[in-house]
């Protein structure tokens, strides 16, 4: 689909064994939600990190667009752009 | 619970003026624009409570006790152990077996005599955090588990304290500033633990040296801006710190209405058992990350059918780094790691026994669950993993 912009999705350190190491995941979507429904198309193992049987995204999980959490982007920010950037952000303990 | 205003208790003791020998110590601090003599007679003034002296409390009590913070707090039950010398740069080699809290204030007194120090040796409990929390203007959390940082955040809720929060895995590290009025608190990130074990400490997984010394003076700093009260705090902003591509990014974190401690309606008023919300609470959450049932074999029977004539092939779902610590590469092992399996399955042959190892057995009872849901029925999984073969079987291959 021509509206379909390239997002890049950063995966971190602790839930890159769910991606075969690969550090960032290069998408094509126009919104989040396809971005969310790719990520668990193409890479299930790390879905099953990230979401719950419901859908939602796991409370020990967090996930940004462009810096803003997902669950308070609002419905006329749901669309990414060309270069967007979903940071997932899982809760880790060192200290 | 009593809710205490977050100003800092400058106004509830008698404030204290610098000596000239104080003076001459913080001249380069002084002559700061935004610092200058009051800001450094509030920090002599000020009380800032670490809790954790390893990683992240080291530096973060270097950098406070060299700054001249008045009073500081130390909060850790455990003792220095050889291996937390790499990075935990508070305690030295003649300090191994001693508490960190004994270990800390020796250097610390080194570092600055002038600086009130108070020794915690315990571990922060629901019994003794409220009376051991209360009364410090900040906190700083360098603690090392879940359930201390649940902890910790709602002890400072419940008592009004702001806390700089610091975290680190591996190479990646993050901080903020939480339980200030009208920000965000650490439930408001992370609403639930992670599931037993699904999240490696540093023991299990490691951590580039350095990076609690980073991540730990980050920590300070917000910690001296928060009693200084100037520029701007890590309030509502989670700072991300990846050390290998050296970036360092931010998100906006927003106070959640929903929060269960400083949400509109709160749940808890009052600490609760961290142990058990950190261990049990998570189950219905944590089922899909469970370790799968899966037909398994253990270590001596592992070691007797690769005598015989019907040895098994071995595949290690591990990583890279893993597989050069210890393998199993003499009895033929492959690695194959976990996230790869997928890419693979169609040069495996359904038909050849097999035997799935990891460290400790989760990742390859998970990878023998996927093998089976496409046809590989003669998959088992190695008991324990790895580790629990060099245990029993060689006792001279490394464990980590």
């Amino acid at each position: 689909m021509s509206d379909r912009s390239p997002v890049t999705v950063l995966v971190p350190e602790p839930l890159r064994e769910f991606t075969g190491g690969r550090e960032q995941l290069h998408l094509e979507a126009h919104t989040v939600d396809a971005v969310l429904e790719q990520i668990r198309s193409t890479e299930p193992l790390l879905a099953g990190r990230l979401f719950a049987d419901d859908g939602s995204v796991r409370g020990f999980i967090n996930l940004f667009v462009d810096g803003t959490e997902l669950r308070h982007l609002e419905s006329t920010r749901r669309e990414v752009r060309p270069g967007s950037v979903v940071a997932i952000v899982p809760s880790v303990a060192g200290g | 619970m009593r809710r205490r205003s977050c100003e800092l208790n400058d106004n509830e003791r008698q404030p204290v003026a610098l000596t000239p020998e104080e003076t001459l110590r913080y001249h380069r601090q002084i002559i700061l624009p935004r610092v200058g003599p009051q800001g450094q007679e509030r920090l002599k003034n000020a009380s800032i409570l670490l809790v954790g002296v390893g990683g992240l409390g080291s530096p973060a009590a270097l950098y406070l006790a060299a700054a001249g913070v008045g009073r500081l707090g130390l909060v850790d039950g455990d003792v220095v152990e050889l291996s937390n010398l790499q990075r935990q740069v508070l305690h030295d080699t003649p300090s191994v077996g001693r508490f960190k809290t004994e270990s800390a204030h020796r250097r610390i007194a080194r570092i600055n005599p002038d600086v009130d120090v108070q020794e915690y040796p315990v571990r922060l409990t629901s019994d003794n955090a409220l009376s051991i929390l209360e009364g410090w203007d900040v906190v700083v959390d360098g603690s090392d588990n879940f359930p201390t940082r649940y902890l910790v955040n709602d002890a400072c809720v419940l008592l009004g304290i702001p806390f700089v929060y610091g975290a680190i895995f591996r190479f990646e590290g993050q901080a903020s500033v939480f339980a200030r009025p009208g920000g965000p608190c650490y439930r408001c990130l992370f609403r639930d633990p992670p599931p037993p074990d699904a999240v490696p400490s540093c023991a299990e997984a490691g951590v580039l040296g350095v990076l609690p010394g980073l991540m730990g003076t980050i920590q300070a700093t917000e910690a001296i801006k928060l009693v200084l009260e100037i520029g701007n705090p890590l309030v509502g902003r989670l700072l991300l710190v990846d050390t290998l591509p050296m970036e360092f990014r931010e998100v906006e974190l927003r106070k959640d209405p929903d929060c269960a401690v400083c949400g509109e309606a709160p749940a808890i008023t009052s600490l609760i058992d961290y142990e058990e919300f950190c261990g049990g609470a998570t189950a219905p959450l944590a089922a899909p990350l469970e370790r799968p049932q899966v037909a398994e074999i253990d270590v001596e029977e592992l070691r007797a059918r690769l005598g015989s004539g019907r040895a098994p092939l071995l595949l290690d779902v591990r990583e890279n780094h893993e597989w050069n610590i210890s393998n199993l590469g003499p009895y033929g092992a492959r690695l194959l790691p976990l996230g790869r399996l997928q890419e693979i399955l169609g040069e495996l042959d359904p038909e050849v026994d097999l035997v799935i190892y990891c460290r400790t057995g989760h990742r390859s009872a998970i990878a023998v669950k996927q093998l089976a849901s496409v046809g590989f029925d003669r998959a088992l999984n190695l008991r324990g993993g790895i580790n629990e073969w060099a245990r029993r079987i060689d006792p001279s291959m490394p464990t980590y």
